[in-house]
């Protein structure tokens, strides 16, 4: 029996740089920057006050009624979703839907309202909680909004392994696909961390850039002087499918999901293991289950933070992975220009690698003018690169030590 | 206040604090089949209402209201006359 083969079908990005694949595409490659000064919630006092923002054009906005039930993070959610599927060419109706299954990462999930409660219980006591609180707020809430709105009873849920979440969660997908569990998944990552909370929480332990002064510098990973990451929002929803089904519709399909791989590093909360020992292991994993050798790698999109540590032992472990190879590997971050969307960010890189595959070329890192010396990756810098790209390594780390790596070849 | 003001008063209450349409919210809609609300919108409006008239609700009255006009009759019965404006 051949293994089933998971096909990319849709692209849903909803992000700073672009909403929508064409429009995502374009802000890559025209090297815009997502990052600008915060408005979702006020800067006053914060260590930081810039952020990665998404402006949802007219025809995605939240209704009135979605915005009094619902939190920022469904109503990203829910756009991606709605984009994904247009770019599938599938109509949720000639679906069925008891095969079609939602997973949705999410790190910190409905932050806004845990703001907005703890300022209400603070003032009003136990009385002036919303009875949506709950809904509004659990991670969950996004793989469920999307699973309502378009009927999809197949399996549904979520993922929260923080920076992972998003990457997580199409492996989640991948595995309901395989086993046939569901003939299409949804899946992706959405997180709406724009909260004063969560800002001075990031901001104390000193993860931020703290580059005010220069919203779309700020976020420079690779780069000799990189001081920290930029907090984003965002979402993305990929549509997998299996080959079987895109074939009977007559879907060809973006890329193939050819695999993953995962490891821990079990070792600190939120410092990654200095020689990146998990995150090779989750590279050697993906590789070896997308029937890959290193030398076929055309591309790999980093995590890419651009916190000192991070990057470093990042590094480390694409040399450890990628060995010989490692030095001619194309590599850039997508979160130089978006910012680190948390939950969201391996969802929006999945598009990036799945888009880098379909244009044979690769995304510049933005602000990367001067890489660390100590780095010496071919890193892409200035201008995108054209060049064949055959497989694409999308990597995504997380506080936890949760380390993921995506395979993207083409379809 | 009057049955108008009550109405007004409802109508904003369900406007502002569930995001439901103005024009829908007449006297003869059904909350639940007219407007969709679901048991947590109804948590909300209880809140808010009680909120405008000082006093809590009895939970039997609030049971057996299922139209807006019912709602404006909850509140016309608890509210002395003009106490509302």
């Amino acid at each position: 029996m051949t293994a089933t083969r998971v096909l990319v079908t849709g692209l849903g990005p909803v992000t700073g740089i672009g909403v929508g694949a064409e429009e995502f595409l374009r802000g890559q490659l025209a090297g815009r920057s997502g990052v600008r000064r915060l408005t979702r919630c006020s800067p006053d006092g914060l260590p930081v006050g810039i952020a990665g923002e998404v402006d949802l054009p007219d025809h995605l906005a939240p209704s009135r009624r979605q915005l009094a039930v619902t939190d920022r993070l469904a109503h990203l959610t829910l756009a991606a979703a709605r984009l994904a599927l247009d770019d599938a060419g599938l109509d949720p109706a000639t679906l069925d839907r008891t095969r079609v299954g939602v997973v949705v990462g999410s790190g910190v999930g409905g932050m806004e309202t845990w703001s907005a409660t703890g300022e209400a219980y603070a003032t009003g006591g136990p009385g002036a909680v919303s009875a949506r609180f709950i809904p509004r707020a659990m991670n969950n809430s996004a793989a469920a909004v999307v699973s309502i709105e378009y009927g999809f009873t197949g399996p549904v849920g979520a993922t929260v392994t923080a920076c992972a979440s998003g990457a997580d969660a199409l492996v989640t997908a991948h595995q309901m696909l395989v086993t046939g569990e569901a003939d299409v998944v949804l899946a992706g990552g959405a997180d709406a961390p724009l909260a004063r909370q969560v800002l001075a929480g990031f901001g104390r332990m000193r993860a931020l850039s703290t580059r005010d002064g220069d919203p779309a510098g700020a976020s420079r990973p690779f780069n000799a002087d990189r001081d920290g990451f930029v907090l984003a929002e965002g979402a993305a929803i990929l549509v997998l499918e299996t080959e079987e089904h895109a074939a009977a519709r007559g879907a060809t399909g973006l890329a193939e999901f050819a695999g993953y791989g995962r490891a821990a590093d079990g070792f600190h909360i939120t410092m990654p293991q200095p020689e990146g020992a998990g995150a090779a292991r989750a590279l050697d994993a993906a590789m070896r289950r997308a029937r890959l050798t290193p030398t076929d790698v055309s591309y790999v999109n980093a995590h890419g933070t651009g916190t000192p540590y991070n990057d470093a032992a990042e590094v480390q472990a694409l040399r450890t992975a990628l060995g010989e190879s490692a030095a001619r590997v194309p590599v850039s971050s997508t979160k130089s220009q978006t910012g680190h969307a948390l939950g969201a960010a391996g969802a929006i890189e999945a598009v990036a690698s799945v888009q880098a595959l379909l244009t044979s070329t690769v995304p510049a890192t933005l602000n990367l003018d001067r890489p660390d010396p100590a780095f010496g990756l071919d890193f892409v810098t200035g201008e995108p690169r054209e060049t064949k790209v055959t497989a694409v390594l999308s990597n995504s780390f997380a506080f936890g030590g949760h380390n993921v790596v995506l395979a993207f070849t083409r379809a | 206040m009057n049955h108008d003001d009550a109405l007004t008063l409802v109508r904003d209450i369900l406007t502002d604090h569930l995001g439901l349409d103005a024009e829908q919210i007449v006297a003869g809609a059904n909350m639940r089949e007219d407007l969709g609300m679901d048991s947590l919108d109804a948590v909300e409006m209880i809140s808010a209402l009680e909120k405008q008239i000082g006093t809590r609700l009895d939970p039997a009255e609030i049971e057996a209201v299922q139209t807006i006009a019912d709602v404006v009759d909850v509140l016309l019965r608890h509210s002395p006359v003009g106490a509302l404006r």
